[in-house]
């Protein structure tokens, strides 16, 4: 009798068991065929900071900076990428002589917490949940920003004086929706076409042309409180900068943005080529 | 440890010895005689410095006393393959446990090896020891001969 | 209901249904244990641009654990505190809380456990949740899992959700292993005195599918349930042993991988010879892009659901652990073997007490990728590459050869002496490399321990590493003095005679007794990798005082 009872005990278990396999066996296989799925792209409804946290000596950075040129060919001008050398690929050593390092660009790194290079951070904002993205995520994140529509607008303007390198710029943000109060004005100098060096994988490039290089933040680390935001004004700024010699005037950018200032997110950003 | 029973309890964890039979550490015992239970890991030097020093005493103190050592390693992974070689190699005579996920460490609310406990007859927990000084395994031998003079 | 008070409910119900109960089978007993662990460091200033600058004057990570055990339930929980992390420690972990708690139920065989548990599953190949509080990992699952032990037949299910700091996944995880002795149930094998352990193992995780763009016009099509399968076989027979498993994951394109469908494969055989006196072990590994994370997107230390522990030796001798290797999830060829083996006492070499001899030997290369269209690197969203099983890639990516050899030399001395040559790919690990891709260095140690009374001991440690790469050579020396029964004290420094001539200084004391440990210590800590089974944290330099404290009840 007791023979019976253990038996039993032991089928039920053994049913038991199996029963757990099954529920446990959910594995879904991908055809080789079906790994991609063709997809068009939404129109875009704002323009997009992309912050590529790169350095010199990073072997992987080229490929983030190749996949920042296939966006912009892509978005054309609803992208706004800005390449902030920091962290410990950008400091000099040996042969790396150049320091495209800002100080700016290394209060991000270290607000940021950026540790890995390289990173990209696309509006500032959480894209699954995430704020530093890898770069296979850039292209996702780019996407699904600029379908976002902004409560502001940013137009640029400047008068460029050669002589005393002094730059003036009109600065105007139309505000099209109630927003929240606390935003700041960032503004920042980036400069293109810069020929240096650059480590490739497992090559060092010595002709490296490095774009859209961060070299400054104009009214400071962290911009500039704005006030008076109501629906339908214009705020005007007016932002006096001489450009250090050392940069090229032609060759330079000015990018600026407004963003929240409890969370970094970027509101809106626009660009003016110089 | 606040107990409110005289009857002590080690707690219920299924490990491996390294003969490669399953044993439930709630089973732990010595016959009726203290026991001792000491984790200890092949990265950690203290604690091999310490199994080694007792392992040259082992013999007396069993001799003298019969208790017994339960030596719990918590090296993980493939790293527990190599624990029964190297036990052998340094010439060990102790019962060797793997506790290959740290559930009998944490149960025991181990954080530091090398760490040991004296167990008596009643599997109560008498003194616990962290860390190891050159010398201070004789308190173990002093321990056991003080538990056995009160029965 | 906020988590603590549930946690304490849960706590308390455990108490209460616990406290009345009469069986037949055991004597009523309620044991209530628990440990407090604490470090609080005092960041320092220091002339050397590398320290980091806090913004706070104590930085502390603190755990406190609460257990209850009693004949058919257990619960317990964990209060954990960072207020302001210790140096190396991400922004993520700042915040105090009761992250983990559980209440088990025992009967018979079977245990189900509810709220947070870890757990393994054979070597780890497929699932392993731990925790390891110097490295900051606590890769928990929050869910159930029920086990059920015969010592014949062990089983194992769970279900659940896994820790992310603070927070808890949205994406699950599930898992089956079972384990059969099967010595115990077919009797040639007990006759014979041959041990056979089977065990198989399956893994599932669930994550929903989201917009990750292979290119600009195509979008990947993600699997929502990936799943893993492992399976081992340990045979031992009297002096021998040997112990083999393999593990296969399908396609988990992830952030790690970058984004490919291919298979998973793991591969382990680990043998060894024991013997009174001798033992020799010889292990092999191959694991190709088995890397399993609950959610695709993550990068770094958080979120395993595996793991791969570094198939070398972990050094304790701090220049001998200067280049720690990190395993490296996305393949590598693993070779280790050791030998230990003590000369005996009063033959001509062993003298009057003996020699223990101790010799190891591993080696890791990376495994060779062939790519698509003769690529460098893995496309998102294709099969990334083929790789042979037998494909080794002349990259090493770390090779360790080391004997240390130790002698009692009389009643109150004893020496401990080691070599070590060693091959580090400081580019391949580190992610960047200062003075050539990989590190070559030989590394010599000498201990000798003296017993000066019977209460008194000194213990001193003379290290030299000689390198040209990185930064160049590094001496070491220590002086530790132990007062029975329960003091310590420390000195030590660590300085680089290479290139930065810096010192890395250190003063410790340290008071234990019984259950308590306590440790005090000044000084200045290189920024470095530190290491344990594979997984490595980074912590920068540092300077300061440190006051730890431990304590268990």
């Amino acid at each position: 009798m007791k023979k019976n009872h253990d038996s039993t005990q032991t089928y039920v278990r053994l049913a038991t068991f199996i029963l757990m396999l099954l529920f446990v066996s959910a594995c879904d296989t991908i055809d080789k065929n079906n790994y991609l799925i063709p997809m068009e792209l939404p129109a875009a409804k704002q323009k997009v900071l992309i912050e590529d946290y790169t350095g010199m000596k990073c072997p992987n950075c080229p490929k983030g900076a190749t996949i920042i040129d296939s966006l912009k060919s892509v978005f054309g001008e609803n992208i706004i990428p800005v390449s902030i050398h920091s962290g410990v690929y950008a400091q000099p050593s040996g042969i790396f002589t150049k320091d495209f390092r800002t100080e700016a660009g290394t209060a991000y790194n270290s607000y940021f917490g950026v540790e890995a290079y390289p990173t990209g951070i696309v509006n500032r904002n959480l894209y699954h949940d995430k704020l530093k993205l890898d770069i296979w995520e850039w292209n996702g994140a780019v996407i699904h920003h600029t379908t976002q529509e902004s409560p502001l607008g940013i137009s640029i303007s400047g008068i460029w004086s050669e002589g005393n390198r002094n730059l003036t710029l009109k600065i105007d943000i139309s505000v099209f929706r109630e927003t929240t109060p606390d935003l700041k004005l960032q503004v920042w100098l980036v400069e293109d076409s810069i020929v240096a060096l650059q480590v490739n994988e497992s090559k060092i490039e010595k002709e490296y042309v490095h774009n859209r290089v961060l070299r400054g933040a104009i009214n400071g680390t962290w911009g500039e409180t704005l006030t008076g935001i109501t629906k339908n004004t214009i705020i005007s700024k007016t932002i006096q900068y001489n450009i250090p010699e050392n940069f090229i005037y032609e060759k330079c950018s000015i990018v600026a943005f407004v963003y929240k200032e409890k969370d970094k997110s970027v509101v809106q950003v626009n660009e003016l080529k110089l | 440890m606040i107990s409110f029973s005289s009857i002590g309890q080690l707690p219920a964890v299924t490990l491996k010895n390294i003969e490669g039979k399953s044993i439930k550490t709630d089973t732990l015992s010595n016959n009726g005689k203290p026991y001792v239970i000491c984790f200890f890991a092949l990265w950690c030097k203290p604690c091999l410095r310490e199994l080694n020093a007792i392992s040259e005493v082992y013999e007396d103190w069993q001799k003298e006393t019969g208790m017994k050592i339960f030596a719990v390693s918590i090296d993980d992974g493939q790293n527990a393959d190599r624990v029964a070689p190297l036990v052998n190699g340094y010439g060990w005579n102790y019962d060797v446990l793997l506790d290959v996920n740290k559930d009998f460490m944490r149960s025991m609310n181990v954080s530091l090896i090398p760490c040991l406990f004296i167990m008596d007859e009643k599997n109560n927990i008498v003194k616990r020891k962290t860390s190891y000084t050159d010398g201070s395994e004789e308190m173990i031998i002093d321990e056991i001969r003080k538990l056995l003079k009160k029965n | 209901m906020n988590r603590y008070s549930l946690a304490l409910l849960l706590f308390c119900i455990s108490i209460a249904t616990v406290w009345p109960q009469e069986t037949e089978k055991k004597k009523n007993s309620v044991q209530l244990t628990g440990k407090l662990q604490t470090d609080i460091h005092f960041p320092q200033s220091d002339d050397s641009d590398q320290v980091k600058e806090y913004d706070s004057k104590v930085l502390s990570n603190t755990f406190a654990d609460l257990n209850l055990n009693s004949d058919y339930v257990d619960a317990g929980l964990r209060f954990e505190m960072y207020k302001k992390p210790l140096p190396g420690f991400e922004a993520e972990y700042e915040g105090l809380g009761v992250p983990f708690f559980y209440v088990k139920g025992k009967y018979n065989k079977l245990q189900l456990t509810l709220g947070n548990f870890y757990e393994q599953f054979g070597s780890g190949l497929i699932f392993r949740t731990y925790e390891d509080r110097g490295l900051g990992i606590d890769n928990s699952l929050r869910g159930a899992l029920l086990t059920y032990n015969t010592g014949i037949v062990n089983l194992k299910g769970l279900y659940g959700y896994q820790r992310n700091y603070w927070k808890y996944t949205k994406e699950s995880v599930k898992g089956l292993d079972a384990e059969i002795y099967m010595s115990e149930w077919i009797n040639r094998l007990k006759e014979n005195d041959i041990r056979m352990i089977f065990g198989s193992s399956f893994v599932s995780k669930y994550q929903q599918s989201e917009l990750i763009m292979a290119s600009l016009s195509e979008r990947l099509n993600l699997p929502e349930h990936v799943g893993a399968f492992a399976s081992r076989i340990r045979l031992q027979k009297n002096k021998v042993s040997l112990m083999t498993e393999f593990a296969v994951k399908a396609n988990d394109p992830s952030s790690e991988n970058s984004y490919i469908y291919k298979n998973g494969h793991a591969f382990l055989l680990s043998g060894s010879y024991s013997r009174k006196g001798l033992g020799l072990i010889l292990q092999v590994k191959r694991s190709d892009n088995m890397g399993f994370k609950s959610q695709r997107t993550s990068q770094g230390r958080m979120l395993n659901i595996n793991h791969f522990p570094a198939f070398c030796k972990q050094h304790s001798y701090a220049l001998a652990a200067l280049y720690p290797y990190a395993t490296q999830a996305n393949g590598e060829w693993a070779f280790n073997s050791d030998i230990v083996y003590s000369i005996k006492k009063g033959t001509f070499i062993g003298g009057k007490t003996g020699i223990d001899v101790n010799a190891n030997f591993s080696r890791v290369n990376a495994i060779k990728k062939n790519f698509a269209y003769g690529g460098t690197s893995a496309l998102p969203g294709t099969d990334g590459y083929t790789s042979g099983f037998f494909q080794v890639d002349k990259e090493v990516y770390y090779q360790d050869f080391n004997v240390s050899i130790s002698k009692k030399i009389s009643k109150t001395f004893a020496l401990n002496t080691m070599y070590m040559n060693q091959m580090y790919n400081q580019q391949a690990i580190e992610g960047h490399a200062n003075n050539g891709k990989i590190v070559y260095s030989n590394i010599f140690v000498v201990e000798g321990k003296y017993k000066l009374s019977k209460k008194y001991t000194l213990r001193s440690e003379l290290q030299y590493l000689n390198t040209q790469q990185d930064e160049g050579n590094w001496t070491f020396g220590l002086l530790e003095f132990t007062m029975l029964p329960s003091f310590t004290f420390t000195v030590s420094d660590m300085y680089n005679n290479g290139s930065t001539n810096k010192h890395y200084y250190m003063i410790a004391s340290a008071y234990a007794h019984n259950a308590h440990r306590f440790q005090l210590s000044w000084g200045r800590t290189r920024a470095g990798f530190n290491c344990s089974g594979g997984v490595c944290r980074y912590t920068p330099e540092s300077k300061g005082l440190m006051v730890s404290y431990f304590m268990s009840f």
